[in-house]
């Protein structure tokens, strides 16, 4: 069973027929792309015809988000950007303290069971003065009621009385950095980082663990996916406990789940030798729309939380040296068992030091190791400078860098966490692609919004939420940053042969985008509708999901 | 270490670089454990670091060990497990935290003190003597590494017989200098009693380990395994509980923890304990069988009789 999609115009990825008219797919695969008149030769056929107005490109790889997206939005969203659930319901950004305040009370008014907690996300009073929220702007919302709302860093968690009434934490006397106080010697309702947040936030109705992925999660997910063109997504930072991965396997294989999660194991509290005796057991388990096997480890911690490791002379405002979440002798060990066994590992750096430590440590480890085509890739890597590139070039390192960070929080690297020149330098695109590194870029998700148009847009853009082009230099062309979130990605995960490009032999999977990104002007490249996708030759439309 | 009420488990949060010497203190503890239900939970990125002669059986990943003891990874969540633990009802007497080579004690702490079922007793820091200099200026890693030994209420100076007498004693000094509220304890192969971990039991202080070293070496001097002494005063009603925990607490005495149970003026009970700076007074309600004392603990070379016996008289409600 063949069938020809014709369109107004395929962008393909694959340099030798970079823009065609139809492709041809059978089994969920391409045949070939080209003109209908090549690929008739294949065979008897049906043609196609319901994207003849649209524009088909290799369906979107994001290579850093995380599945738990999808498990957020049973939550109220208050950010202040506006943002599309899983169901395709736009979300107006909130603007002030006030409309975050209204939000919840419709919310709360309109929820059936009080006796819950009321839970929401996305809060970011960066955008709001840095005026915080405090428990009495909460219990406005309701007394009788625990709510909590999460920032958009996922590391600050605000709660009304009632929250900290039943939590245990309406007392005087608390000595936590993470837990200010007010003048009446009670919290005020702020909770920052994780430790201070896990004894509070299952009394607000969130899970210990939001990054391991649940059932409804995992298909609102999808649903998302279909929405924003996406085929593929990792799932970057998952414990895959054998429950989660036993649901995963099921949810994915279900006949119309809509992407391929490429799940990778987080390091944990493991020893290294378990954690690649996990990665290949994991890896036995892996199916098309499930890839398993590959290994997250987390080096330092991240920049606006001053909490990633960077070099001299520092942070900008002053603030001590961030954090190691390994020790180089673990790293080292790591890597040096996954090089032996053929597992892939992506290392998060966000700090400059902590990118330094990886490119000394792949030095040392390659000596005795040496793997033609590892592809481990640093994630994040915010703070890398030229010298790093060369040496992540020099090494066989891939890339992902976050250009949406730079959307929004480049205003305020520029002015606290780095200052200016390194802001500029911040996810460094330009750089990267001149010095020859493999490059992908992402959104986060759910740290920002899943979107690979609206990523590119940011790498391309270089505009912060304020409206200044940071970084001018650094700035990378549209057909580059389409690349990034296609073939660039799918490279990064060793999938390149398999997706990210419409030729012979790879997956059939396309974005269905309503107009042409390399048409209209890059200021315009993350408005571009989505129609749906076509994963595995199945059709998805965004409308019906 | 007995609970400050009956529903409080007390923690001591065990910190500390790869190889100083951890594992083989938390084996040493649970050898020497004597009773006491101790729950470790690991933190660390390694394997569960338990003598195999020790283990009586494992299931869902928990250890069980002989005496009672127990041993569990607890991955990213070290909160969470404590929370968990502290709420399952099982019968221990304390938990040690076996935390990463990359932690900062005192961050874990805090956050263990925001826990209502538990007390942080202490942060016991312990470091390889041969290595910890060169460590501290470790590009990656010397700041953490410095960042732990200044959070330490006690530091335990391991591996003392790899390295001579002198260098002993000025690393010690170093330690001091940067740390100057710790207690410093100077070992080999991590052998310390248990009391220097978790504090000892005043509700029966005679039983606790006496280990009387026979030649005193000159006070000013820290020295490899000598070994730990106690201490117990017998007290007087105390004028003021707070002043006199600060001056028995007082660095120069180096005493490394204290415990028991002591009335203020007007005669009410309390229990006062300190490990190095850490220093904990409440009221007790529930009867004590051993009123009116005080266990100290130091290493042996250190005590310093007579200064304590004057300290207790000047505080003395008359």
């Amino acid at each position: 069973m063949i069938t020809i999609f014709e369109a107004r115009k395929i962008i393909t990825m694959n340099p030798a027929r970079p823009v065609v008219t139809h492709v041809a797919v059978s089994d969920g695969r391409i045949l070939g792309a080209g003109s209908l008149k090549e690929l008739t030769g294949w065979g008897q056929h049906t043609v196609d015809t319901r994207f003849a107005d649209k524009v088909l490109m290799p369906g979107f790889v994001e290579g850093h988000c995380h599945v738990a997206e999808g498990s957020l939005w049973r939550f109220t969203y208050c950010g202040f950007f506006d943002r599309t659930d899983p169901d395709g319901n736009i979300w107006k950004g909130l603007h002030s303290i006030e409309g975050v305040i209204e939000r919840l009370i419709e919310a709360n008014a309109a929820s059936t069971d009080k006796n819950q907690p009321l839970t929401a996300w996305a809060l970011d009073p960066i955008y709001y003065n840095n005026r915080r929220v405090t428990r009495h702007d909460l219990d406005r919302v309701s007394k009788d009621r625990p709510i909590g709302i999460v920032h958009a860093s996922g590391h600050i968690l605000n709660v009304n009385t009632k929250g900290l009434e039943v939590s245990g934490f309406l007392r005087k006397g608390i000595n936590h950095p993470g837990i200010p106080l007010g003048e009446d010697g009670l919290p005020t309702g702020e909770i920052k980082g994780p430790d201070a947040m896990t004894p509070i936030a299952s009394f607000v109705g969130l899970d210990r663990n939001l990054m391991a992925a649940d059932e409804d999660g995992t298909r609102a997910f999808g649903r998302l996916c279909v929405r924003k063109g996406v085929t593929t997504a990792t799932d970057l930072a998952n414990p895959l406990p054998d429950d989660g991965v036993k649901m995963m396997l099921r949810v994915t294989g279900e006949k119309d789940y809509p992407v391929r999660i490429v799940a990778l194991r987080v390091m944990g509290g493991l020893a290294p030798k378990d954690l690649i005796a996990k990665a290949i057991e994991l890896k036995r388990k892996t199916t098309d729309r499930l890839k398993l096997g590959m290994v997250k480890i987390v080096v330092d911690g991240s920049i606006q939380g001053f909490s990633a490791r960077i070099r001299w002379p520092g942070y900008f405002n002053g603030a001590p040296q961030g954090l190691w979440y390994v020790t180089p002798e673990h790293l080292k060990e790591t890597y040096q068992l996954a090089l032996g066994q053929g597992i892939h590992i992506h290392s998060h750096t966000n700090g400059d030091e902590a990118t330094e430590l990886v490119l000394d440590t792949m030095e040392q480890v390659m000596r005795t190791h040496p793997h033609s085509d590892h592809r481990f890739t640093l994630q994040h890597c915010q703070l890398a400078d030229a010298a790093q590139f060369r040496r992540m070039r020099k090494l066989g390192l891939c890339v992902n860098l976050f250009a949406n960070h730079h959307f929004y929080w480049g205003d305020e690297h520029y002015n606290l966490t780095v200052g200016p020149e390194r802001a500029e330098r911040m996810n460094a695109c330009a750089t990267a692609l001149a010095e020859g590194v493999p490059m992908a870029i992402h959104s986060d998700a759910p740290v920002t919004p899943l979107g690979p148009l609206f990523t590119a847009w940011c790498a391309v853009n270089r505009k912060t939420a304020s409206g200044r082009i940071q970084g001018e230099h650094e700035r990378i062309g549209v057909m580059q940053a389409l690349h990034a979130v296609t073939i660039g990605a799918a490279y990064t995960l060793k999938l390149d042969h398999e997706i990210g490009s419409i030729e012979t032999g790879k997956r059939a999977d396309f974005a269905v985008l309503e107009d042409d990104p390399t048409a209209v002007s890059p200021e315009a490249l993350k408005d571009i509708a989505i129609w749906g996708t076509v994963q595995g030759g199945r059709i998805f439309d965004a409308r019906a999901v | 270490m007995i609970p400050l009420s009956n529903n409080v488990l007390p923690v001591v949060v065990l910190g500390g670089y790869l190889g100083a010497g951890k594992t083989t203190l938390v084996n040493h503890l649970l050898r020497h454990a004597n009773g006491r239900r101790i729950a470790v939970l690991v933190n660390e990125f390694g394997d569960l670091p338990i003598d195999a002669d020790l283990i009586e059986g494992a299931a869902d990943g928990l250890i069980s060990i002989a005496g009672g003891c127990i041993c569990c990874s607890v991955g990213d969540d070290l909160t969470g497990a404590v929370i968990d633990l502290a709420k399952s009802g099982r019968a221990i007497d304390c938990i040690l935290i076996e935390s990463s080579g990359v932690a900062i004690p005192r961050s874990i702490a805090l956050s263990l003190g925001l826990i209502s079922q538990i007390h942080v007793d202490s942060i016991v820091v312990i470091a390889d003597a041969e290595t910890l200099r060169e460590r501290s200026q470790d590009t990656y890693m010397g700041d953490t590494i410095l960042r732990q030994l200044v959070d330490a209420d006690i530091v335990i100076l391991n591996k003392a017989d790899l390295v001579t007498e002198r260098k002993i004693n000025d690393l010690a000094e170093w330690v001091e200098e940067m740390t100057p509220q710790a207690r410093i304890v100077v070992t080999s192969q991590a052998n310390v009693a248990l009391e220097v971990v978790f504090g000892m039991n005043p509700e029966a202080p005679l039983k606790t380990q006496v280990n009387r070293s026979c030649s005193r070496a000159q006070p000013s001097q820290f020295h490899a395994d000598v070994p730990f002494e106690s201490i117990v005063l017998s007290l007087p009603r105390i004028k003021n509980l707070d002043a006199f925990a600060m001056c028995l607490a007082d660095p120069e005495l180096r005493l490394v923890r204290a415990k028991g149970f002591v009335r203020d003026g007007k005669g009410v009970l309390h229990v006062m304990q300190f490990a190095g700076r850490r220093i904990t007074i409440q009221p007790v309600t529930h009867p004590v069988a051993a009123a009116d004392h005080l266990v100290c603990i130091s290493q042996g070379w250190s005590i310093d009789r007579a200064r304590i016996s004057a300290l207790v008289a000047e505080h003395a409600e008359c």
